[in-house]
């Protein structure tokens, strides 16, 4: 280990007793180890604990729909690839296991938490769209929300923002 | 003329029957006939970026803007388009918000609203909502550049 | 008989207790307390908000996927963001596979140039408001590549030892000694100019 890098280590408290003796000696003698020392303390104290607060810009009911949507859609891909790697012979207990998984589901679904399950049974979306629901009590707002990358749904005219654009 | 007591008893007793088989009718009758709703759907833009100087866009009212802001996460929003209409019990009622989006809303017994999100002529989301409580129906999603479209439907 | 679980009272290992008996009602609660943290976290790895959030939902998800291996051992908190670590880990590895190194990152492959640069001995955030301090702390860890910031913020905000951070970055412990120490370097550089620069 060269020799800045055991300056840093003496201040991290990551060398032993007799590293610490060697080090601290090192100190007494050498000004630019000194000043090293001082510099990665300030460093680490600065940095410590100045951690940038940031919130998650998303609601509580909005953030949620989106992990319980998550889970749900894991659990269906485990279930999923089981069934289709299956061999021949397995094929006896094929029936079995998918009436268990779909016991299996009905209880993810009934004990999945508050309004979520039920908006999920009154909506359909087209197949290839991607949409979460979620219900505000506190806004008094129920929502669907289409989640599309590449945007290729949008309702507001491209005039609308080309004017926005021109005027930016 | 006067009924004799036997007659007048048995004449009493069909118009009690009647006026409760009535009563009884008019009450099934008026629970499962959809009712009459009226709607006000308003397309909005979200986005993070300043006020466009647009006379096609208005800032949102504020108590609308208040509760989106709540939800979600843009600082601004903007009117594009506001439309009403009355909701006659269980036909369909189209609504064009803008070019490429539109609304179909159709009340259904039991109080219940289904709406339908047509984007480029295709449904995209059918949604079920109950119009027993007062609350709005909020169809949204991802528009370019990071913004977001809205479609706020209220019904009384 | 037991007395319900009341979530919005409930300690953070009883929900954990009844998010592995399957209670979702309490894993939400869960979500709702530790998710700002979570996503600050990976906010702070990320630096990008769209995939800072993404993240910290997959985070979410593969929790409640293993909440079953959740022996008690740390907080939930800190089991949490050790999940939330690692997925913004394998998804900068990826990111660096597509992208081309930086010249900080082949300096600091050649070796040296940290030890070129001048000592700033006096702390150049001394007396600084506490907002103020963050936000220049935060503008200069922007400026850091991402193996260097994963190594900062592993040690000083989560503070792991060396050999942790060996673990959960998958090299060895000198990778780790020299990416701190540069990292260290290069931040009381980029602080002592945005010190110049607020006073000119």
């Amino acid at each position: 280990m060269n020799i800045e890098l055991k300056l840093q280590a003496l201040v991290d408290g990551e060398l032993d007793a007799r590293e610490v003796r060697e080090v601290e000696a090192l100190l007494a003698r050498d000004e630019f180890a000194s000043l090293l020392v001082q510099e990665l303390k300030w460093t680490k104290s600065a940095v410590r604990h100045s951690e940038a607060g940031v919130a998650l810009p998303e609601t509580r009911e909005f953030f949620w729909s989106k992990v319980e949507r998550g889970i749900a859609a894991e659990a269906r891909n485990q279930a999923a690839p089981a069934a289709s790697v299956a061999p021949a012979w397995w094929t006896k207990l094929l029936f079995p296991a998918s009436g268990l998984a779909a016991m299996v589901a009905v209880l993810f679904v009934m004990s999945g938490p508050r309004s979520s399950s039920d908006d999920a049974l009154n909506e359909n979306v087209a197949e290839d769209i991607n949409a979460y629901s979620f219900h505000s009590e506190a806004e008094k707002m129920s929502v669907v929300y289409v989640s599309d990358e590449n945007a290729d749904f949008s309702p507001v005219g491209q005039e609308v923002k080309n004017e926005t654009e021109a005027e930016k | 003329m006067r009924l004799k007591p036997k007659s007048s008893r048995m004449f009493l007793r069909a118009l009690l029957i009647l006026m409760v088989v009535s009563a009884w009718g008019w009450q099934v009758a008026t629970a499962t006939a959809a009712p009459e709703a009226k709607v006000q759907a308003i397309l909005v833009w979200g986005t993070d970026e300043i006020k466009p100087d647009n006379k096609s866009l208005k800032q949102l009212d504020g108590k609308l803007h208040e509760k989106l802001a709540k939800v979600f996460k843009w600082q601004h929003y903007f009117e594009v388009s506001r439309k009403s209409s009355d909701l006659p019990a269980g036909k369909s009622q189209g609504l064009k918000l803008s070019e490429e989006c539109s609304v179909e809303i159709k009340v259904l017994p039991e109080n219940v609203a289904e709406v339908k999100l047509i984007g480029k002529g295709k449904t995209l989301v059918t949604r079920r909502h109950s119009l027993a409580k007062a609350e709005a129906l909020v169809l949204a999603g991802d528009d370019r550049n990071n913004n977001a479209w809205f479609v706020v439907l209220n019904f009384n | 008989m037991a007395k319900p679980l009341d979530h919005k009272t409930a300690t953070d290992v009883e929900l954990v207790a009844a998010s592995q008996a399957g209670d979702m009602v309490a894993f939400e609660e869960l979500v709702a307390r530790h998710r700002d943290k979570i996503y600050a976290r990976a906010f702070s790895m990320m630096r990008n908000e769209e995939e800072a959030i993404d993240l910290a939902q997959e985070a979410w998800v593969k929790a409640w996927q293993r909440l079953k291996q959740f022996q008690g051992d740390s907080s939930f908190a800190t089991w949490m963001t050790r999940i939330v670590i690692n997925l913004c880990l394998d998804q900068l590895r990826r990111q660096k596979r597509t992208r081309a190194e930086s010249i900080e990152q082949l300096d600091e492959e050649l070796g040296g140039v940290e030890r070129q640069m001048p000592v700033v001995a006096s702390n150049p955030t001394e007396g600084l408001e506490r907002a103020e301090l963050r936000k220049r702390i935060d503008k200069a860890m922007v400026q850091l590549s991402y193996e260097h910031r994963t190594v900062l913020i592993l040690h000083e905000f989560e503070e792991m030892e060396y050999k942790q951070i060996a673990k959960v970055m998958n090299c060895s412990i000198g990778t780790v000694m020299s990416r701190l120490f540069y990292a260290r370097r290069r931040l009381a550089s980029l602080l002592q100019s945005l010190k110049k620069e607020q006073q000119s």
